[in-house]
């Protein structure tokens, strides 16, 4: 009977989840710059085919409605990967980026960056040399090769992580070679950036987060990936369970944990290098998703990582939100938000887990 | 005599470059139990990961009469339980679903749990006396009721060869005395137990007895008998004395 009460309990939260998603699309579509009362106006009191309905349903259509649908896309492929990633490395302080792959993408906008305004330079009069080279520019040229290069960096991070622990076999290794690769990517960016000063404000862009610049090529492609790697993560969530146990005893159990875990190493790059190469680097929402959904429920990794997943679209169209409203029509960058909001829970949580320990102690 | 369930046949194992099994030849009959014991670094839980399957070796080691890498992983694992000592889990997960685990080697890759999946769990926490708190996470149990929860884990497997690493950690003397009846339990019913113990009481109870040193096996008998006791003070240096108390062998610090 309390097994069918922690069932219900789960399957309420999903649906508050799902609720509190369109609840949150819906206020994403309403609030920006424009505000909600000359958006709606616009939109059903102005004559068709005028200029100011035009251009209202060029704002919702085209500006608010994939962005703040990329937003809950990029939170849920991270709050994905973050539960994976914890279950993966048996710790719950593990985040998406911990294989590399932040790093990787952050080389390889900095690296992508550099040459862009190199060669917008050189062209000299050409169109290129009339785009803003910038994380936040939506020319196609532009975003492509930006995008390419996040998404690029982000594999390469984690193969470069993966070729430093000699494979998948153990989990420190991998922990370790991940920090090892963190720093050295993270060292490679800067000499980059030093070498190239224009590019520093595009790149701190990137570093902070941001959703504004999702439009629908990278909504509907993160909205792709997402049931991709869920459904993925989902049919090996009993890989994760039995890991929980420890290696020898998952090994004990029968499970082909090599190419199991490569198989799951694979779905967390593929997750956090489409969030980050469309969003650039989101802090927190990876590591608290599946924190705050533990602190309600208590379930498999299965079922963890799916509400991980939901939770991490609310967290991120929430901070979306707040990032266009807090100091409109000014906006502020989204993973300011989430590293704040987010480094708030972090210390909460450390305060929690001392409070416990002394109880323990005691 | 009954066949032998598991053997290990010339076996070498090292742990990164040290060796720890030397050329260890050892056999564990069919429905009988077996302890394993021996001082601090004699290479016990190594020889019970050995056989597992779970470190590396050289020389052989079979499964009832059939090479153990000639069993498929799932297969070894239908037949084969191992329950490893201080065995970590996730806090998170409820004492119900760590026993779950238990069963995967009998599931398919994405079928939900069958009723009989479900009934081998019940009966195994019901067994450790784990079953009332069956709903709480591993997190919030004591040593003992974590333990228990562990070992229903290995008994809900069902399989026919449980080896069993210092299972009785955490438990105090009455959850001691069910893990006994349990496995006694068990090879009534045909299971071959295989354990490894650091209490030798506990380990006296068994019906045979392998003692190791050094990396090799020292000694194999039957528990009853008194040159199995000899040689186990031999091994501790005649520093326990087995001494008969109530009809039952107990094992005594000098």
């Amino acid at each position: 009977m309390e097994m069918a009460a922690a069932s219900r309990r789960a399957s309420a939260l999903a649906l508050s989840l799902l609720l509190s998603s369109m609840v949150l699309v819906l206020l994403g579509v309403c609030i920006g710059s424009t505000g909600f009362g000359n958006l709606l106006n616009d939109l059903f009191s102005a004559a068709p085919g005028s200029p100011e309905r035009a251009m209202a349903e060029q704002i919702v259509w085209n500006i608010r409605l994939p962005r703040t649908m990329g937003a809950w896309a990029a939170g849920a492929l991270l709050g994905l990967a973050g539960a994976l990633a914890q279950g993966l490395f048996r710790n719950p302080l593990a985040d998406p980026y911990l294989l590399g792959s932040a790093t990787g993408a952050a080389l390889a906008v900095a690296l992508a960056l550099a040459l862009m305004g190199g060669a917008a330079g050189m062209v000299g009069g050409s169109a290129v040399k009339a785009v803003v080279i910038s994380v936040v520019s939506t020319h196609w040229l532009v975003r492509f090769g930006l995008t390419g290069a996040a998404f690029f960096g982000a594999i390469l991070g984690v193969l470069l992580t993966l070729a430093l622990a000699r494979g998948v076999q153990h989990t420190l290794r991998l922990l370790l070679a991940g920090v090892v690769v963190g720093v050295v990517l993270g060292a490679a960016t800067s000499l980059v950036l030093v070498f190239s000063p224009d590019s520093l404000q595009a790149m701190q862009a990137f570093l902070l987060g941001s959703t504004s610049f999702v439009g629908w090529a990278a909504c509907l492609l993160m909205l792709a990936i997402l049931p991709m790697c869920a459904v993925a993560a989902w049919s090996l969530s009993r890989t994760l369970d039995g890991l929980s146990l420890g290696e020898a005893t998952a090994a004990s159990l029968g499970l082909p944990l090599v190419p199991l875990r490569a198989a799951l190493i694979a779905i967390l790059a593929l997750a956090t290098g489409t969030a980050v190469a469309q969003t650039g680097l989101i802090a927190f929402v990876g590591l608290a998703a599946p924190h705050l959904v533990r602190s309600v429920v208590r379930v498999t990794h299965g079922q963890l990582m799916l509400l991980a997943s939901l939770t991490g679209g609310v967290l991120l169209s929430s901070a979306d939100l707040l990032a266009r409203w807090l100091i409109a029509p000014q906006e502020l960058p989204v993973g300011v938000l989430t590293a704040v909001l987010g480094g708030s829970y972090l210390l909460w949580l450390m305060h929690r887990s001392g409070n416990t320990l002394s109880g323990r102690v005691i | 005599m009954q066949p032998v369930a598991v053997s290990a046949n010339s076996v070498n194992a090292s742990m990164g470059q040290t060796p720890i099994l030397l050329g260890v030849n050892a056999s564990f009959r069919k429905g009988r139990w077996t302890s394993i014991v021996g001082p601090n670094g004699a290479g016990k839980s190594t020889l019970l990961k050995v056989l597992a399957g779970l470190l590396p070796c050289t020389g052989s080691v079979s499964l009832l009469g059939k090479p153990l890498h000639d069993y498929s992983r799932r297969e070894r694992a239908q037949t084969l339980t191992w329950l490893g000592q201080n065995e970590a889990a996730a806090e998170d997960l409820g004492a119900y679903d760590i026993a779950m685990l238990g069963r995967i080697p009998h599931q398919g890759w994405l079928a939900p749990p069958s009723a009989l999946d479900h009934a081998a769990v019940e009966r195994a926490l019901r067994a450790t006396h784990a079953w009332e708190y069956r709903t709480r996470p591993l997190g919030a149990l004591s040593g003992g009721e974590r333990q228990r929860v562990l070992l229903a884990r290995a008994l809900a497997s069902e399989a026919q060869v449980l080896l069993m690493d210092e299972p009785l950690v955490n438990l105090d003397p009455p959850h001691q005395a069910d893990w006994l009846a349990s496995v006694r339990a068990l090879v009534l019913k045909g299971t071959t137990v295989v354990s490894v113990l650091h209490e030798i009481s506990m380990a006296l109870n068994a019906d045979d007895m392998v003692i190791m040193a050094g990396g090799r096996v020292t000694y194999e008998g039957r528990c009853i008998d008194t040159a199995t006791h000899r040689a186990l003070e031999t091994v501790f240096d005649h520093r326990v004395a087995v001494l008969s108390v109530a009809d039952q062998w107990i094992a005594i610090p000098k």
